[in-house]
């Protein structure tokens, strides 16, 4: 019996002339449509008044981790928990804080502040939202089971009558407010919980815009208008159903061929090909979400200062930005981006070779080792990769150690293994929250624990500062600081986050917090 | 007779699922990444870890662990998500619909086109159909499966746009969608099939048509297509038989990177969610069902050969 045997280069050759034939057929399309550039700019367009009525269905990367807000704890939850809860503030898309559900808050002193209830609220189950529910929520995400920390400086909430409830804090805490429209700030109805008890993350109960009516783990969310939802002529759309698409080819095939009208974070380099189809409108913003070295103090070599300062200025964020992510996104040289209202003014690190290696020259130090984490996903193996090539030229040498998400977080930041970490930080509401988290000592995030007395002193005089032109100032001062002289960690750049949606899906409005609000859409029949 | 077979074989599968499930409940638990870690994130204070890792059984030994799972399992209870607090069950028998679907049209696409090939291959020997047949016994085995989906995707969703590029529409609810939404995700984890019932089947025939007996027929004035068809598939299709149920397994297995390309909601897309998440009764609940699924099939397959092979023994 005779067998054909192809060699191992046969194969190959006939993969790639496959390859050639399939690129053959699809190379033609990119041809049909560079005409229509409109909308495409990321800039908002004037989308006409909106529609009310029709579905549409939305590609979301990552599926909830706990339908329970205060169970959760990923940065991805909020897109698909705010259509069911709505929260006491909310925050305009530069990320100032705006009525919610509560109409108007006011701080009678540095330690309490009152908010004045809407009215006519209910929950999807009829349940009244009032005084006593807000009291009911605060007091849960602060029990022991409650994963939220933002909210921790509430001491007491004071029932004043059915629509006015006072916040006694413990210290002053000027996050307090933006903290209300995260998941601290998720109203759940009090008799669902009380009747569902363990059950009630399968069966979610809010007031938002939207019910949540069919849920499939990790394969689609289906939520309907919410009929006595409080704002008069909202939801526009009567079903929204999100379908979860891990992966971005998939994501963006979806989206090309119709099966969905939204797709959620398109990186850069997939930005390019989308834009030349006139169909689809790419909407982006830069957010507060930015890619971050972290560094371990406590650990070999990142206990000697020289060594941080010399990463800080041994990193060249330009080209990077260039190179990996096709020119878009912002170097960063404080945690918050130009054009936030927290962003402190001349703080600047040039990328500077030679000052680095000076620094390494007076403190004696050469051929240094660092091992480093990072995420195992093409793109970030990228980035790590474009880092260790220039650290190379000053002298310090990477290791890097590629691994997946969850083992990647908890090698560094529980079991402290390595000195340095390539990761993001997701950003937060309010920029408080985001300064203590990277730069006090007790933070999780910080996982060398290395601050200094002043930075400290700083970081809680400004939560006791309502201001905000005061408190960026101060923000300004801790990065100077914190980044410029001690290195706690270091700061890459800022991406911008990118959605791609049909011609017919209007309303939707990027906000700097870099997490999609879906329920504002609207669909032009 | 038989019946004592099938019961011998049966007494085989049951230390066969002790000592796999047990190899893998411990596997899961050997990843890196706590799924305590995973769940409290910034609030891993070491009180908290230690508390919810009790709370979880996670502090016993790995041994006392699978015997309190393989407990609760025997009577019909996984548990519940460690994430969403969702039923196991529940998630998995949903899932399962979804890639038993998935799985048996691939398998029919592997084995009418294996069949295809392999026959014609057989019928004109040399011919240029013979040769395509060929080719493709080869291709299908070196092609990795994920390329070749999204190759497909580009071509027949992008381009032509007749097949949507993702999503499952089960077939209870519209047969039309289902088929529509089915046949590039179950060729794609069908192709290998193809390949290689193409070549086993191919290789067998070959062997059964120099065999005496199809000279003898021939002798009798029986024409080439009755000499196949009648006498010689039904010899030639029994390695096939083994080559299905290895293909079940396989395929499986390959559902985890094609459902995620295809964002349908089966047991691969489950898997691979809950590795990520660290979700290990979730994990444990899936891997059940498919080293069940897995034995199970073997069984059938060897059940099946020997119905089939009068020269096996009961």
């Amino acid at each position: 019996m005779k067998r054909t045997q192809l060699t191992f280069i046969t194969r190959l050759l006939f993969l790639l002339a496959f390859t050639f034939v399939i690129i053959g057929c699809s190379s033609n399309s990119d041809e049909k449509a560079s005409t229509a550039e409109k909308g495409n700019d990321g800039t908002k367009t004037e989308e006409g008044t909106p529609k009310k009525g029709g579905e549409a269905i939305f590609a979301y990367e990552t599926d909830v981790s706990n339908y329970d807000p205060t169970q959760g704890s990923a940065g991805s939850d909020h897109a698909l928990l705010w259509p069911v809860y709505d929260t006491l503030i909310k925050f305009t898309p530069e990320l100032e804080p705006e009525a919610g559900l509560a109409e108007s808050w006011d701080f009678l002193d540095d330690k309490t502040v009152e908010l004045k209830l809407r009215e006519g609220v209910t929950f999807h189950d009829g349940t009244p939202f009032n005084a006593e529910a807000v009291k009911f929520n605060i007091e849960r995400a602060n029990s022991e089971n409650s994963k939220v920390t933002d909210l921790k400086n509430i001491d007491s909430v004071e029932v004043v009558d059915e629509k006015t409830v006072k916040l006694h804090l413990s210290q002053p805490d000027s996050s307090i407010l933006l903290a209300l429209s995260d998941r601290g700030g998720m109203m759940v109805s009090p008799t669902a919980v009380k009747e569902k008890g363990e059950d009630f993350a399968q069966n979610p109960v809010g007031a938002g815009p939207y019910k949540m009516v069919k849920r499939v783990p990790n394969g689609e969310v289906v939520f309907e208008a919410y009929e006595d939802y409080w704002e008069e002529g909202k939801p526009y759309l009567d079903k929204m159903t999100v379908k979860i698409m891990a992966d971005e080819n998939t994501r963006i095939n979806a989206l090309k061929s119709g099966e969905v009208d939204y797709a959620d974070n398109i990186k850069p380099g997939n930005v390019q090909q989308l834009k030349n189809d006139s169909n689809i409108v790419l909407k982006d913003k830069t957010s507060v979400a930015f890619r971050i070295l972290y560094l371990n103090a406590e650990k070999e070599p990142m206990n000697n200062k020289a060594v941080r300062q010399a990463l800080l200025y041994g990193i060249n964020r330009d080209d990077i930005i260039q190179a990996i992510n096709f020119g878009s996104g912002e170097p960063a040289s404080q945690p918050f981006p130009s054009g936030y209202w927290a962003a402190g003014e001349n703080i600047k690190v040039d990328y500077d070779p030679e000052k680095a290696k000076q620094i390494l020259k007076d403190a004696g130090l050469e051929d240094i080792t660092i091992k480093m984490n990072h995420y195992s996903t093409a793109y970030e193996q990228r980035i790590a990769e474009a880092i260790k090539s220039q650290l190379a030229e000053i002298g310090i040498n990477v290791d890097l150690q590629a691994m997946e998400l969850q083992a990647a977080v908890s090698n560094y930041f529980n079991e402290k293994e390595v000195p340095m970490f390539l990761s993001s930080w997701t950003g937060r509401p309010d920029p408080q929250i985001t300064i203590k988290n990277l730069f006090a000592s007790d933070s999780f995030y910080n996982a060398g624990g290395h601050s200094t007395d002043e930075i400290e002193k700083l970081i809680s005089q400004a939560a006791g500062i309502y201001e905000q032109e005061e408190r960026a100032k101060l923000y300004g001062e801790i990065s100077q600081k914190a980044l410029l002289e001690e290195a706690i960690m270091i700061p890459l750049f800022f991406e911008p986050r990118t959605s791609a949606m049909n011609q017919s899906i209007k309303g939707f409005e990027p906000n700097l917090l870099g997490k999609p609000i879906l329920s504002t859409v609207w669909k032009e029949q | 007779m038989f019946l004592k077979f099938l019961f011998r074989r049966l007494i085989y599968v049951i230390p066969m699922l002790f000592i796999t499930t047990l190899i893998v409940f411990s596997f899961i638990l050997l990843i890196p990444g706590d799924p305590v870690l995973a769940l409290l994130g910034e609030n891993a204070t070491p009180e908290k870890v230690a508390q919810l890792r009790q709370q979880l059984g996670l502090d016993q030994p790995i041994i006392v662990q699978y015997f309190d799972w393989l407990k609760n399992a025997i009577q019909g209870d996984l548990g519940r998500s460690i994430f969403t607090g969702q039923f196991v069950h529940e998630a998995v028998f949903s899932r399962l619909a979804v890639t038993f679907q998935l799985v048996v049209v691939a398998m029919i696409i592997a084995v009418v086109g294996g069949m295809f090939f392999a026959i014609t291959s057989i019928y004109f020997p040399n011919s240029w159909m013979d040769y395509v047949a060929r080719f493709f016994g080869t291709l299908g085995t070196a092609i990795p499966n994920f390329w070749l989906a999204m190759l497909l995707v580009l071509l027949f969703s992008l381009k032509l746009d007749w097949v949507p590029a993702t999503g499952f529409t089960s077939i209870a609810d519209s047969p039309v969608s289902f088929f529509k939404g089915i046949l590039l995700p179950a060729f794609s984890l069908g192709m290998v099939g193809i390949a290689q019932i193409t070549r086993h089947l191919r290789s067998s025939l070959m062997e059964t048509m120099s065999a005496d007996y199809i000279r003898t027929a021939y002798s009798k004035g029986v024409d080439r297509w009755q000499a196949i068809f009648k006498h010689g598939l039904q010899n030639a299709m029994l390695p096939v038989v083994t080559t299905i149920g290895i293909l079940f397994g396989n395929m499986l297995g390959a559902t985890v990177v094609i459902e995620t390309i295809f964002a349908i909601p089966g047991m691969g897309q489950l898997a691979v969610n809950s590795i990520l998440q660290r979700d290990f009764t979730m994990l444990q609940g899936v891997v059940l069902v498919m080293i069940v699924l897995v034995i199970l099939i073997n069984f059938i397959t060897d059940i099946v050969y020997a119905v089939l092979d009068p020269r096996i023994e009961y």
